[in-house]
């Protein structure tokens, strides 16, 4: 069953280390990026609240 | 890449279930891509419908077929379910199918992610649905019924249905965030060695900077919605002017989100032309590197317009000034783009196949939306336009016309490589040509419709307006049914047919040519070889 595993999604060519750095990189710029996502939204909301104090 | 490593990914893709487990439970991207055009395309006709129940109530003066307040749910949902459920959706469904194939990519950067990016979506169309639905069966107050832009303080007035749409639009948007999240991480992360940024297929460039504008807006939206919906159930006052808020500041928010909104489901289409243009011209996209700047110029400038949506509430002379004439730089990176697209075209070897047709539509009905747009942009001539049907004209045209056909072409130029099948040429071309006439005929006479000052939304108008309303419903009947010739070459292509190669098209170039048609379930279990022979700008430097 594809799983989208760590294996299954092994890029091209990569050694085990190179797959874990690779793996690690992704994460990394998807945490940040929802962490920009969260703080954009939380800055909206806080437009509001300063607007309406 | 170790020889067990191998095998354990064998292990895997024999692995493999069936029935509807494959689909719940499926972290491959093409499956995944697949369900995403299917959604799209599902919720296109449903949406589609709703536009019939429009047009038909439009076709003469009075009331005869829905009672107002249903006419003002039709419109809401019309527009929340081709905006949120089949133009994103179908881009999405194109990124996941082609983005990976494009840049080498065995699959995408977060698989498991992309599972549940997908199937939020049906989920929040069902909530989104839901009132509308119940109110067919007499059980509440039916669906949203304020305009898809939920303006404050009409949007808190109607029954407690602000609450589906306010969760809904928040699923949605997690759904278009982590979208967005595992393309860019992809795109960053997962290309093939030798796939350099300045070697990727446009259509991947096009949707790494469409990514970076959903998480920059998405979160917007989210946060417009919930000011809303504490505003209607926990007493703030937000948008409540009697409480201290402001109800202008909603459409300031949701502006800065709505601008790029149009640019996220534009973007995209740019790229799958840009993609289309050099395969049937048999030469490589003149001006390449030109292409990517102007569209991270357009990208850019799209989050300092957002004003130009709401002149008409007021606002001091300077602003006015700088919304309008930043709104009108946006047409030189546009133009950049038209220039391109024309000069790839210049002294090519060209045929007229139906993707290429899609796309020749698109450059010239997009640039009429375009040209509207400009009009609009301009500050006492959108006193005029604001709220009439020359607005409903023009971003008809910007996405029918543009997104729309641009997807009707990235679907029939992609579609053997899904399937294996070649569609049906002649019914490709039967369809290009009733879509392109009937279009026209439903939204050319809306300009003048508004020019003449009908107002948008209205159930109900004056006589004399009634020629051009019952020609914009004959083209608007026209095209719902061209649509269903759509579905049916859709349908025939899935089945069976004539094989198609891996190339599929002659003049095609690019990684996702290089495997069989249809394309395996993984792919590149090899590293390709990437250089400039395999793009489709190879020689952009010569």
């Amino acid at each position: 069953m594809p799983t989208g595993s760590f294996e299954e999604n092994r890029a091209l060519g990569d050694s085990n280390e190179q797959h874990r750095a690779r793996r690690r990189r992704a994460i990394r710029t998807a945490l940040v990026l929802g962490g920009v996502v969260l703080l954009i939204y939380i800055g909206f909301i806080m437009k509001g609240v300063l607007n309406a104090a | 890449m170790s020889h067990e490593t191998t095998l354990n990914q064998d292990e895997h893709h024999a692995d493999h279930p069936t029935g509807l487990a494959r689909w719940l439970f499926t972290t491959n991207h093409k499956e995944i891509g697949t369900l995403y055009l299917v959604f799209s395309l599902v919720m296109f006709l449903l949406g589609g419908a709703m536009a019939m129940v429009i047009r038909a109530e439009l076709f003469v003066p009075g009331l005869q077929m829905v009672n107002p307040e249903f006419f003002n749910q039709m419109t809401t949902m019309h527009a929340l379910v081709m905006i949120f459920g089949a133009v994103m959706p179908a881009f999405v469904g194109l990124a996941n199918w082609m983005v990976p194939l494009m840049i080498g990519a065995p699959d995408m950067a977060l698989p498991r992610m992309n599972n549940w990016s997908f199937w939020i979506l049906p989920f929040a169309f069902t909530i989104l649905l839901l009132p509308l639905v119940l109110g067919l069966f007499g059980i509440g107050s039916g669906g949203p019924a304020s305009g898809w832009t939920l303006y404050p303080p009409l949007s808190l007035q109607g029954g407690t249905n602000i609450a589906f749409v306010i969760f809904a639009i928040h699923l949605m948007g997690v759904s278009s965030i982590m979208g967005a999240i595992n393309i860019i991480v992809t795109i960053l992360n997962m290309r093939a060695p030798g796939m350099t940024l300045l070697r990727m297929p446009l259509f991947v460039w096009t949707w790494l900077i469409t990514g970076f504008l959903l998480i920059a807006v998405m979160p917007v939206l989210a946060g417009a919605v919930t000011m809303l919906l504490t505003d209607r159930f926990f007493d703030t006052s937000f948008f409540n002017a009697a409480g201290g808020g402001d109800p202008v500041m909603y459409q300031h928010i949701f502006w800065f989100f709505g601008h790029p909104e149009v640019y996220i489901m534009i973007l995209p289409a740019f790229g799958i032309v840009s993609e289309i243009l050099p395969t049937f011209s048999r030469k490589p996209l003149f001006g390449y590197t030109s292409m990517v700047y102007a569209t991270a110029s357009i990208a850019f400038l799209s989050f300092i317009v957002w004003a130009h949506h709401m002149f008409t509430v007021g606002m001091p002379l300077g602003g006015s000034l700088f919304f309008m004439y930043a709104t009108m730089v946006i047409a030189v990176p546009t133009g950049v783009k038209v220039f391109n697209w024309v000069s790839t075209m210049w002294r090519g070897s060209m045929t007229f196949e139906t993707p290429m047709l899609f796309s020749l539509g698109f450059i010239v009905l997009f640039t009429i939306g375009g040209f509207s747009g400009l009009m609009l942009a301009i500050v006492p001539a959108d006193f005029q336009y604001h709220d009439t049907y020359f607005v409903v004209a023009h971003f008809h045209y910007v996405l029918v016309t543009g997104a729309v056909f641009a997807i009707m072409a990235g679907v029939y130029y992609w579609l053997p490589k899904w399937t294996g099948y070649m569609y049906n040429e002649k019914l490709g071309k039967i369809h290009f040509w009733t879509s392109t006439i009937s279009v026209n005929v439903l939204f050319f006479p809306q300009h003048y419709l508004g020019l003449a000052g009908m107002p948008r939304r209205i159930p109900d108008y004056a006589v004399q307006f009634a020629e051009f309303n019952m020609i914009s419903s004959i083209g608007g009947f026209a095209f719902g049914l061209a649509q269903l010739i759509f579905v049916y070459i859709v349908w025939q292509a899935a089945r069976g047919g004539e094989r198609a190669t891996g190339q599929v098209w002659e003049g095609a170039r690019g990684l996702e040519w290089t495997v069989p048609s249809p394309a395996p379930l993984h792919t590149f279990d090899t590293p390709p070889k990437v250089d400039d022979s395999v793009t489709a700008h190879a020689d952009r430097l010569v």
